[in-house]
C-alpha cells in the first residue's frame, strides 16, 4: 500500500509541477479560455430571463485588447456578435459602442482590474448607442459624467463594475428596454450610482452602492425590479421618482425587495439646485410619485432621517409644473419589511411632521401629500405618520415575480428620418435635461428660450460646449453625433412641450 | 465692476499721459471716438436721473423708479441703450418705461451713457426695502429650477449671457417687469434679444405667489451680494 501511495505522491507532484509550471511561465491568463459570459440565475424558475439570451446571441469573434492598446479601436473593428476582452492596463479613453450586439469584457488577473480613468478630464467611459450590448468587469473611475451611460440601447448587460467617483451618474441606461445590472459595486457619484432613466424591463441586483447621493433610483421608468442589493452610506439609499418635464411621465410597476438599506446617512453633494440635491440625507428608500411600487422583505435600518419617505412632488421637488406628470403616489404596497432604529434625527421638514403628530421617538415610515389606494401590511410594526388612509394589503408576497426582464430581446427602436432626432433627444439630452425641471443641465424651457431661433446655435454648442455654468457640471461634447444629426435635434428641442 | 472701471479710469489716465507725451504729432482725438468713463461728467447727466431714482439713485417707488445702486454697470448701460432706441419702454402700455426712454433720449451720445454708469456705479450701495410676502424655501427651489441657470446661482447675473443682476434691486420693480415680460410689454421688439428670452420664461412660473416667493429668496440675508 505505501508503495501504491508513493505512486500516487509522485504523479500528483507531477501534475502539480506541469499546472504550476505552465503558470509560472505562460502567466494565468494566457492559456485560459475566453469565459463564455453565462448569466447566473439565482432561480430554476422558467420565468421569463432574458438576460441568457442577451448575451448568448454573442458567439463571433474574440478581440483582444492589451494595456497600451485602445478599447475603442477594438470596438471601431468589431462586427456584430464579437466579443472584446480587455486585459488588466490603464486605458484613458471614452468608449462609444454605437453598434449592436458587442460584448466587452474585462479580464481581471490577480486582483489586476483593466482600468478606465478618465483622469478627471474626460466625461464619459462607455457610452452605447447599440443594442445588446454586454459592458462587465471593467474598473472605471476619475471621470467627470457617466461611468457607463446607455442612450436608447436595448437588451443591456451591465455587471461586475466597480466604479469609482464617475462623475454624475455610474451606471445610466437611459430609455432602453430590457437590461440588466446587476453586481456591480458604485462609490462616490454625485447623483445617482444606478439610475434608470425612462427604461422599461430592467432587474437591479446584488448591487452595492455607498458614498453616493443616491444610490441606486428608478426614475421615470416601468417595471423594475430592485432587489439584493447593498445600499448604504448615500444620502438616499433607493428612490423611485417621477421627474417632471421629461418625455416619458410616468414610474409604475416597481418591486424594491430583499434589499439591505443601511444608514444611509451621507451628507448629500448634489448641484445646489438641482432635484437630487433635494434629497433629505438619511433617507433609506424614497417613492415620489411613483405608482404601484411594492416594498417587501427589506432591511431597514440606522437611517437617520427616515426609513421611507412616500411622497408627491409638491413636498419633495415643489416643481410640478408638468401638467402631464401626475404627482401622487398611487397604489403602494407596503410589505413586510425588518425596520429597525430609523428616523432618529430628522429634517425639519419631519421633525415639525413628528411635533404635528405629538409623536417621539423613531420614525420608520412617513407618507405626505397626495395618493389613492395605498396599503400597509402588518401596520403595528412600524412607527409611522400619514398612513392613515393606507388599507390593510391582502398580498402577502411578490413570489410570482422573479424577474422584470422579457423572455425574449426586444426588437432595436426603430428609426427613420422623422424619429431620429426625437429618439437623440430621448436618449441623450433627457438624460441630463428635463423640460421644466433642473437635473443635471439647464431646464430644456431655458435653452428654447436662450435660442429660440437659432438651432444652429445649439448644433454648434452640443459640438463644443463651453461651460458656462460654474454651478452646474461641464457639458460633455456631444460631436460624436453627425453634424446634419445635431442640428435636427436641436430643432427638435426647441419645439418640445413640456 | 467697480474694478472693471478702475481700470478704465487707469487706462484713461494712461492714455490720457500717452496723448500728451505725443501731443505735438497727433492730431486732435476724433470726437466719435469714446473717451474713458468720467463719473465727474456723469455726475451732470444723473440730475435728470435723479429726479425719479433719488439722489443717492436709491429709487423711489411713488415713481415707480428702481433703486439703481445695486445693478451691475454693464446691466444699467445696456438697459439705457435699450431704452434710449426704444427697443425698451415703447410700448403703449409701459406707461413707466415711456417715461424712462424719454428720460434716455435726453443722453445725448454713448459717451454720457458711459459717464452717467461710472457714476452710478460710484455711488454707495444700499439694499432696498423687502416690499412682499413669501416662502424663501419655495422660492429657492423653484429658482434654482427655473432662474438660476441665466441669473446664477447667487442671482447676480451675468454678464456674457446678458441676465442682470436680481440682488439688491426692488422686488416691486422685479415683480413688475416679470409681469411686462409676461404680457409682452417688454421683450416686444425684435432685436431686444435678451428681452424676447427672458419673454418666454415669463411663463414659467405657475403662480403670482411663486413669483413673490422667489423674490423673497432673492430678498433674503445671505442672498445680499453685490456684484462684482
Amino acid at each position: 500500500m505505501k508503495k501504491a501511495f508513493k505512486w500516487f505522491g509522485m504523479i500528483g507532484l507531477v501534475i502539480v509541477g506541469m499546472i504550476g509550471g505552465k503558470f509560472i511561465f505562460e502567466g494565468p491568463d494566457a492559456s485560459a479560455p475566453p469565459p463564455v459570459p453565462v448569466y447566473f440565475s439565482q432561480d430554476n424558475s422558467e420565468v421569463a430571463d432574458g438576460s441568457s439570451q442577451i448575451v448568448a446571441s454573442m458567439s463571433g469573434a474574440v478581440i483582444e485588447v492589451r494595456d497600451g492598446d485602445s478599447i475603442q479601436a477594438a470596438v471601431n473593428d468589431a462586427q456584430p456578435g464579437d466579443l472584446i476582452r480587455v486585459y488588466p492596463g490603464k486605458y484613458v479613453e471614452t468608449v462609444y459602442i454605437d453598434k449592436d450586439s458587442i460584448s466587452l469584457q474585462g479580464v481581471i488577473v490577480a486582483d489586476r482590474w483593466p482600468e478606465l480613468d478618465g483622469e478627471k478630464r474626460l466625461n464619459d467611459a462607455f457610452l452605447y448607442s447599440g443594442n445588446n450590448i454586454l459592458i462587465e468587469n471593467f474598473k472605471i473611475s476619475r471621470f467627470k459624467g457617466n461611468g457607463i451611460m446607455g442612450q436608447a440601447g436595448n437588451n443591456f448587460v451591465l455587471r461586475n463594475n466597480w466604479i469609482i467617483d464617475a462623475g454624475v451618474y455610474g451606471i445610466f441606461p437611459q430609455y432602453g428596454t430590457n437590461g440588466l445590472i446587476e453586481r456591480n459595486i458604485l462609490t462616490g457619484i454625485e447623483d445617482a450610482a444606478i439610475y434608470v432613466g425612462m427604461c422599461d424591463n430592467v432587474d437591479v441586483r446584488f448591487n452595492e452602492v455607498y458614498g453616493n447621493v443616491a444610490g441606486i433610483e428608478i426614475e421615470n421608468s416601468r417595471h423594475a425590479l430592485v432587489e439584493y442589493n447593498y445600499a448604504y452610506d448615500n444620502a438616499g439609499g433607493i428612490l423611485v421618482f417621477i421627474t417632471p418635464g421629461l418625455p416619458i411621465k410616468t414610474t409604475y410597476d416597481v418591486i424594491i425587495r430583499n434589499n439591505y438599506v443601511y444608514n444611509n446617512n451621507h451628507e448629500n453633494f448634489g448641484a445646489p439646485g438641482s432635484i437630487v440635491s433635494m434629497v433629505p440625507p438619511g433617507t433609506g428608500i424614497i417613492v415620489m410619485a411613483g405608482d404601484d411600487v411594492i416594498i417587501e422583505n427589506n432591511i431597514i435600518k440606522d437611517n437617520k432621517n427616515v426609513g421611507i419617505v412616500i411622497t408627491d412632488l409638491d413636498f419633495m421637488a415643489s416643481v410640478s409644473v408638468d401638467p402631464e406628470s401626475e404627482p401622487y403616489p398611487d397604489r403602494l404596497v407596503l410589505l413586510d419589511n425588518i425596520m429597525i432604529n430609523n428616523g432618529t434625527d430628522p429634517v425639519t421638514e419631519i421633525k415639525a411632521l413628528k411635533m404635528a403628530s405629538l409623536m417621539t421617538g423613531n420614525l420608520d415610515i412617513v407618507a405626505v401629500g397626495g395618493g389613492v389606494d395605498s396599503c400597509i401590511r402588518d401596520r403595528n410594526r412600524y412607527s409611522t405618520i400619514g398612513l392613515g388612509g393606507y388599507k390593510n394589503c391582502q398580498a402577502t408576497d411578490t413570489k410570482a415575480v422573479t424577474s422584470y426582464m422579457l423572455k425574449n430581446p426586444v426588437p432595436p427602436r426603430e428609426t427613420n428620418e422623422e424619429n431620429k432626432s426625437k429618439l437623440v433627444y430621448y436618449g441623450v439630452c433627457a438624460g441630463c435635461h428635463a423640460y421644466s425641471t433642473r437635473m443635471i443641465g439647464p431646464p430644456t424651457m431655458t435653452i428654447q428660450a436662450l435660442y429660440m431661433d437659432n438651432p444652429q446655435g445649439i448644433a454648434d454648442y452640443i459640438a463644443n460646449p463651453v461651460h458656462k455654468r460654474k454651478d452646474y457640471p461641464e457639458m460633455p461634447k456631444q460631436d460624436y453625433l453627425a453634424e446634419d444629426l445635431r442640428l435636427d435635434v436641436a430643432k427638435f428641442m426647441l419645439q418640445v412641450k413640456n | 465692476m467697480k474694478r472693471r472701471y478702475q481700470f478704465i479710469l487707469l487706462g484713461g489716465v494712461f492714455l490720457s499721459l500717452s496723448a500728451c507725451k505725443e501731443e505735438e504729432a497727433t492730431p486732435a482725438p476724433d470726437p466719435v471716438i469714446q473717451q474713458a468713463a468720467n463719473p465727474d461728467r456723469g455726475r451732470e447727466h444723473f440730475d435728470t436721473c435723479a429726479t425719479c431714482h433719488g439722489e443717492d439713485g436709491q429709487g423711489n417707488r411713488d415713481m415707480g423708479a428702481p433703486s439703481l445702486v445695486n445693478m451691475a454697470p454693464w446691466s444699467v448701460e445696456a438697459q439705457l441703450i435699450k431704452f434710449r432706441s426704444g427697443l425698451r419702454g415703447r410700448h403703449e402700455d409701459d406707461a413707466w418705461g415711456a417715461q424712462m426712454a424719454d428720460m434716455a433720449e435726453t443722453l445725448e451720445d454713448e459717451q454720457a451713457i458711459t459717464d452717467v454708469v461710472a457714476y452710478i456705479d460710484s455711488l454707495p450701495d444700499e439694499m432696498p426695502e423687502q416690499t412682499l410676502t413669501g416662502n424663501n424655501a419655495t422660492g429657492e427651489r423653484y429658482y434654482h429650477m427655473i432662474c438660476g441657470a441665466c441669473h446664477g446661482p447667487g442671482g447676480q447675473g451675468t454678464e456674457a449671457m446678458q441676465t442682470p443682476t436680481l440682488i439688491g434691486v426692488d422686488d416691486w420693480y422685479l415683480q413688475r417687469q416679470y409681469q411686462n415680460f409676461a404680457a409682452k410689454i417688454r421683450g416686444y421688439h425684435i432685436e431686444d434679444k435678451a428681452g424676447r428670452q427672458m419673454g418666454m420664461m415669463s411663463h414659467s412660473l405657475p403662480d403670482e405667489q411663486t413669483l413673490n416667493d422667489i423674490l423673497v429668496f432673492l430678498q433674503a440675508p445671505e442672498m445680499k451680494v453685490v456684484p462684482e
